[in-house]
């Protein structure tokens, strides 16, 4: 794999990874099976 | 009197049920066939733009409305697209679309499937390794559809058992309804796809740690490539499809939530879960795994050879070479039927949540009217298979509807509904506030890129298609019956909606007169 390669892959994975670790902390953070009954 | 409308139970099971409908089939099939035919690296260049300019505010348009609608009871688009207009009649038959396009595409994904189910069935008998051995999974894979007698099948029993276990096991989560459902399933499903996920990319990587020659073919960069206007539209298509957007099911699972969930953040999980499943793992496994083993010679030819041949011929014949090869053949399709069946029952609640809310009758009752419409609905596509009938339904519900759905949708939310009342709407019950950019992206930029898509799809690919160019003569009535069936399924659903309104508004009338 060039350098180019990796850069796109660290950059691209590096996005994907970033957004989905600071959602999913937020959600689970704030999640509480109780306050949401019927 | 105003009715219990079903809820979801946590925020996360929202969030993955809504990745779940996304991360289907199309994330480890057609993402990596996409990227390798459009420049690799290159092409993740404009896929990311469209996901910032497509992808993630028509999420968010489609929660926002979704929700919307919930409040005034709807969880379809009919009437989830009449609360947006409120002074248009006519809107809710267009939102028959928003029903229509999930239950096409319910017609022949449950079958695509059932494939994946019999497949996991297979890797574990033992019979996937003896056709690998002996060089017959083109074989095995015509023989399980029908389409040839041969040593391993001689007609269409295993394939219908297999489509009637998948069928039951979608209907039957369907009835246990949004919460002890979908919920409920997506919940492990998810987790569970990822995580054999993850095991299968580093069983690939680990066949060429010292170079990463597999992986490069996908993300060397040829920026030469970036000036063709072909890359930046399959990476603009292939974002679109990828997110379930302007089907009408996010329209239908975001209905079920409350004013206070936070749809920004909710939609952006969603949206990013399913670029995690796309991206890392999808963009891990058949390419890399196919240059690895085939070498640089093949590698076009294979990821021309169409996403089905990859996902049913090639892996399974990569992995039977590796020791353990039937277990990680096993992994793999149950990953993908994992993946099928969250997509597949998010297809089947937009038809079941309309006769629900538009009817007034129970789910029980609901799913059972569901079971029974789409179990014949489903036979052409298993039957006529050979005869360009999934073909056809993929084109209209898969492509043509989605894209078309998506137009309207955006128009009708940015334009007519009001881009301010969208975003006020959009902040109810959030914690997080979205750039204020992603405003006058929504308004001006996306329908732009959509109705660009819109027409030049149309010009360009489509134009075939809708004349049938290239069917063989004798699939035409095939093709034209699939048309014709499609044209009635719609007039149908209008009727349905009329009959729906008309029972509303005389019920309205008479708790006006009590």
């Amino acid at each position: 794999m060039t350098w180019g390669g990796w850069l796109m892959l660290i950059f691209v994975w590096g996005f994907v990874l970033v957004i989905s670790g600071f959602c999913f902390k937020r959600i689970l953070s704030g999640d509480d099976e109780s306050d949401l009954q019927l | 009197m105003a009715r219990a409308r079903e809820r979801w139970g946590t925020k996360i099971g929202v969030v993955l049920a809504v990745a779940g409908s996304a991360v289907g089939l199309g994330n480890f099939l057609r993402f990596p066939v996409q990227a390798a035919q459009n420049g690799g690296g290159s092409f993740m260049i404009p896929y990311i733009i469209a996901l910032l300019l497509i992808g993630i505010p028509m999420m968010w348009v489609e929660w926002t409305a979704g929700r919307h609608g919930g409040s005034f009871g709807h969880s379809s688009a009919p009437g989830i697209l009449q609360s947006l207009w409120k002074n248009n009649p006519a809107i809710k038959y267009i939102g028959v679309l928003g029903i229509l396009g999930p239950l096409i595409i319910y017609m022949y994904y449950v079958y695509i499937e059932s494939w994946t189910l019999a497949y996991c069935f297979y890797s574990a008998t033992g019979a996937l390794s003896q056709a690998s051995a002996s060089d017959q999974l083109p074989n095995f894979l015509s023989g399980l559809q029908g389409l040839e007698h041969n040593q391993w099948f001689s007609g269409m029993t295993a394939a219908f058992t297999f489509f009637i276990i998948t069928f039951v096991l979608n209907v039957t989560v369907t009835y246990f309804g949004i919460r002890g459902g979908i919920e409920k399933v997506c919940k492990i499903a998810l987790p569970a796809l990822i995580l054999f996920g993850i095991l299968l990319t580093v069983r690939v990587l680990a066949m060429d740690w010292s170079e990463f020659k597999g992986l490069g073919f996908l993300w060397n960069p040829d920026l030469s490539q970036l000036k063709s206007a072909k890359i930046w539209l399959a990476a603009a298509g292939q974002v679109f499809f990828t997110l379930s957007v302007g089907i009408g099911v996010i329209l239908t699972y975001s209905s079920y939530l409350r004013k206070t969930d936070d749809v920004p953040l909710a939609g952006l999980s969603a949206a990013s879960t399913n670029e995690f499943a796309e991206v890392i793992l999808g963009g891990s496994l058949i390419i890399p795994a196919a240059f690895i083993f085939f070498g640089p010679e093949n590698i076009v030819d294979i990821a021309n050879s169409g996403s089905f041949n990859l996902g049913f011929v090639t892996m399974p014949g990569i992995f039977e070479h590796l020791p353990m090869g039937a277990l990680f053949s096993f992994l793999w399709f149950l990953m993908l039927f994992l993946a099928g069946i969250t997509s597949s029952i998010s297809l089947a609640q937009p038809l079941v949540g309309f006769f629900q809310d538009e009817f007034r009758i129970s789910r029980k009752k609901a799913v059972w009217l569901f079971a029974l419409m789409t179990f014949i609905l489903c036979q052409p596509a298993v039957w006529w298979l050979a005869n360009g009938v999934m073909d056809d339904l993929d084109f209209w519900g898969g492509n043509f509807f989605i894209v078309l759905g998506a137009t309207i949708e955006i128009i009708l939310v940015a334009w007519i509904f009001g881009i301010d009342k969208f975003w006020a709407e959009m902040h109810v019950g959030s914690a997080m506030r979205v750039p204020i950019i992603f405003k006058y992206i929504t308004k001006y930029v996306t329908p732009v890129f959509l109705i660009g898509i819109l027409v030049f799809w149309i010009a360009q690919d489509w134009w075939d298609t809708i004349t049938m160019k290239g069917v063989a003569d004798e699939n035409i009535p095939y093709v034209l019956g699939t048309r014709l069936g499609i044209v009635l399924l719609f007039v149908f659903l209008c009727v349905l909606v009329k009959i729906a309104w008309s029972k509303r508004k005389r019920q309205a009338g008479k708790e006006e007169q009590s």
